[in-house]
């Protein structure tokens, strides 16, 4: 008899689990290597989005220049945000949650400022905020926030120099994003915030969004 | 970090890799004895044939015991026809002209619409204390009988010995599957007779002590699988049942779906009649509570809640995708984005990669040691697509077999 094989069987499952698990441990880090990098940069984007404002609020920048900075760094962060998001997708070792977060709060210091330098220089730019939820399980709710999503990502693709776009995870436990939505009074989510004063909550199409983004003068 | 769907995977992942594992684990030190068999000495033989409606393939199948190599004087053959509807009768009443005392026919006063009871006939008219059982569609190789009756002989607490039962007909894409099907459960058959868990006897060709078998009752008629349940009875009265790779018999098998589906249905509900009615010896009774009942068990309902949550995801993804596409329709975007399709490989992707390889390679092993490797219809689709398709449609079965159990409504 070979019963010896039941316990044999068990620790080689088990060894060949855990160095799978140990691998797979290592093969996310790998894919995720950009991220982790993000990660550290992520630190440096708050400074840097910190003193940036400072700059543009203290010193004589000019408007061109405040508002150049602020897109190149609008998008560097939603490339950051498009490569977290894909980990995350792929990730079922290592917890992104931290990173998520950090990227929130980065987004919500860039909402001010943008929201700032329309006010001061009077921009024909419009700040387009995406308030969603964060790993939902409703399939209605997720299907609409991701028709939201590929939405605004035409919209964004159409029209790169007239739109800032910030989306914004409201579900993710940070202070500074719970206070901004229950100041704003906002109930409704996913929802569309246009220049801070019209608000889609309900399904439009692509044409209808942008005909509410540009007022109805015709999209540059 | 995990959800509870992934941690099922994982479950699943890390059952299915233990369960080949424990096979390759038994494989390793019994490789080289496991076409063993003790040599036998001829000793007289019934082979019982229950019949019905087999007028196409019975004449090979009788002809196919009369060419065993074993002393003609010692083997006489009684074919019970269970009431044919076709001319069977009148082929076995030819033969019995031919073979006047050697072979006899006996008619069943009614159909019974089973294996078991025109079996029980004939054991009762057996002359002899070894009684082999065979179907009316399989034929035996001409060493089969002798490679089997030593088991018989070298242990009096074994009372049924099995065989590798291969399949015979290579004519459609469903019979080359099963032809994959027959060797590996073969295989795996002769490895759990290493660690004392032979579950069945098929039908196709079985040996068996009469004494044994009236003693505990025969085959039970209301089993749709008398061949599994007659072996979990024999264990939990504290007998053996062993197997006999080297011995082969050739079985038909089912040319199309449908057939094949009707028959693995009946196997089915006969499992669960078997579960049910021999629940009690879980975790008793040596290997057949230890390991049998729980393994049955435990696929079954592997089985079920794996279609269960299969289905529950696939709808899901489906549901989802139906949405976002009839929005994105309506309002005119992009239908699907290039990041909508993840090409990242995930952690359970690379599991699930590493458990088809090992799964591949197992049964390249199992199909080697049967000598099927090198034949025509064993070719890596084949066996991939007995793997990726074929199983899977196992859970299914299932399902249906258990709402005809459950709601009572299931015949032979």
């Amino acid at each position: 008899m070979s019963k010896h094989a039941f316990w044999q069987a068990l620790v080689f499952t088990i060894i060949i689990f855990s160095l799978g698990m140990i691998l797979g441990f290592f093969l996310e880090l790998r894919q995720s290597d950009r991220v982790y990098a993000n990660l550290v940069n992520s630190e440096l984007n708050i400074l840097d989005e910190q003193l940036r404002q400072r700059i543009i609020s203290d010193s004589n920048v000019s408007c061109d220049l405040a508002k150049e900075s602020m897109f190149n760094f609008a998008d560097k962060i939603y490339e950051d945000a498009v490569d977290l998001e894909e980990s995350d997708e792929t990730g079922r070792i290592t917890d992104l949650g931290a990173l998520h977060k950090r990227y929130d709060l980065l987004r919500t210091l860039l909402l001010f400022e943008a929201e700032k330098l329309k006010q001061r220089c009077m921009e024909d730019f419009h700040i387009i905020t995406y308030l969603y939820l964060y790993n939902i399980e409703d399939i209605v709710l997720n299907s609409k926030q991701s028709y939201f999503s590929r939405q605004l990502f035409d919209l964004k693709s159409e029209y790169p120099e007239d739109i800032i776009l910030i989306p914004i995870a409201i579900n993710t436990d940070v202070a500074s994003v719970d206070l901004l939505v229950k100041s704003r009074n906002l109930n409704s989510y996913p929802v569309i915030v246009i220049d801070g004063k019209n608000f889609v909550t309900e399904f439009s199409t692509l044409d209808e969004l942008t005909n509410l983004v540009f007022g109805n003068t015709s999209a540059p | 970090m995990f959800n509870f769907v992934e941690l099922v995977f994982y479950i699943y992942l890390f059952v299915a890799l233990y369960m080949t594992s424990l096979l390759v684990f038994i494989w390793i030190p019994n490789r080289k004895r496991l076409f063993y068999h003790p040599n036998g000495k001829p000793m007289p033989v019934s082979i019982i044939m229950p019949c019905y409606n087999e007028a196409e393939t019975i004449s090979k199948a009788i002809d196919s015991l009369l060419k065993l190599n074993y002393p003609s004087h010692m083997i006489e053959i009684i074919v019970v026809d269970d009431k044919s509807k076709d001319n069977s009768v009148e082929i076995v009443k030819r033969y019995v002209e031919k073979y006047p005392g050697k072979i006899t026919l006996i008619v069943n006063s009614r159909n019974s619409g089973g294996a078991a009871e025109p079996t029980n006939i004939g054991i009762k008219a057996a002359k002899y204390d070894f009684v082999a059982v065979t179907d009316a569609d399989s034929a035996p190789e001409p060493d089969a009988l002798i490679k089997m009756i030593g088991f018989l002989q070298e242990d009096k607490n074994v009372a049924a010995v099995t065989c590798a039962v291969m399949a015979s007909g290579s004519r459609t894409f469903m019979q080359k599957l099963q032809m994959i099907e027959y060797s590996i459960i073969s295989w795996s058959r002769k490895l759990l007779d290493c660690i004392d868990a032979v579950y069945v006897t098929p039908g196709p060709f079985a040996l068996y002590r009469k004494s044994v078998l009236l003693d505990v009752g025969l085959f039970d008629t209301k089993n749709l699988t008398q061949d599994i349940e007659i072996v979990w009875r024999l264990k939990s009265k504290g007998y053996m049942a062993r197997m006999s790779l080297g011995a082969r018999v050739y079985s038909e098998t089912p040319m199309k779906f449908k057939q094949w589906w009707r028959q693995r249905i009946r196997w089915n509900i006969g499992g669960t009649q078997c579960i049910v009615k021999y629940r009690k010896y879980i975790f008793k009774n040596g290997m057949l509570g230890g390991f049998i009942i729980p393994f049955f068990s435990f696929s079954l309902f592997l089985g079920l809640f794996g279609l269960g949550l299969f289905l529950y995801l696939f709808f899901k993804r489906i549901i989802f995708n139906f949405l976002v596409t009839r929005y994105s329709i309506y309002g005119g975007t992009t239908i699907l984005r290039l990041q909508d399709l993840s090409l990242n490989p995930t952690v359970l992707n690379f599991f699930g990669l590493v458990l088809l390889i090992w799964s591949f390679i197992f049964i390249f092993i199992g199909l080697s040691i049967m000598g099927m490797r090198g034949k025509r219809e064993i070719n890596t689709f084949n066996v991939l697509f007995y793997m990726l398709v074929y199983l899977s449609i196992y859970p299914s079965i299932m399902v249906t077999s258990l709402y005809k159990y459950l709601r009572g409504k299931y015949s032979w």
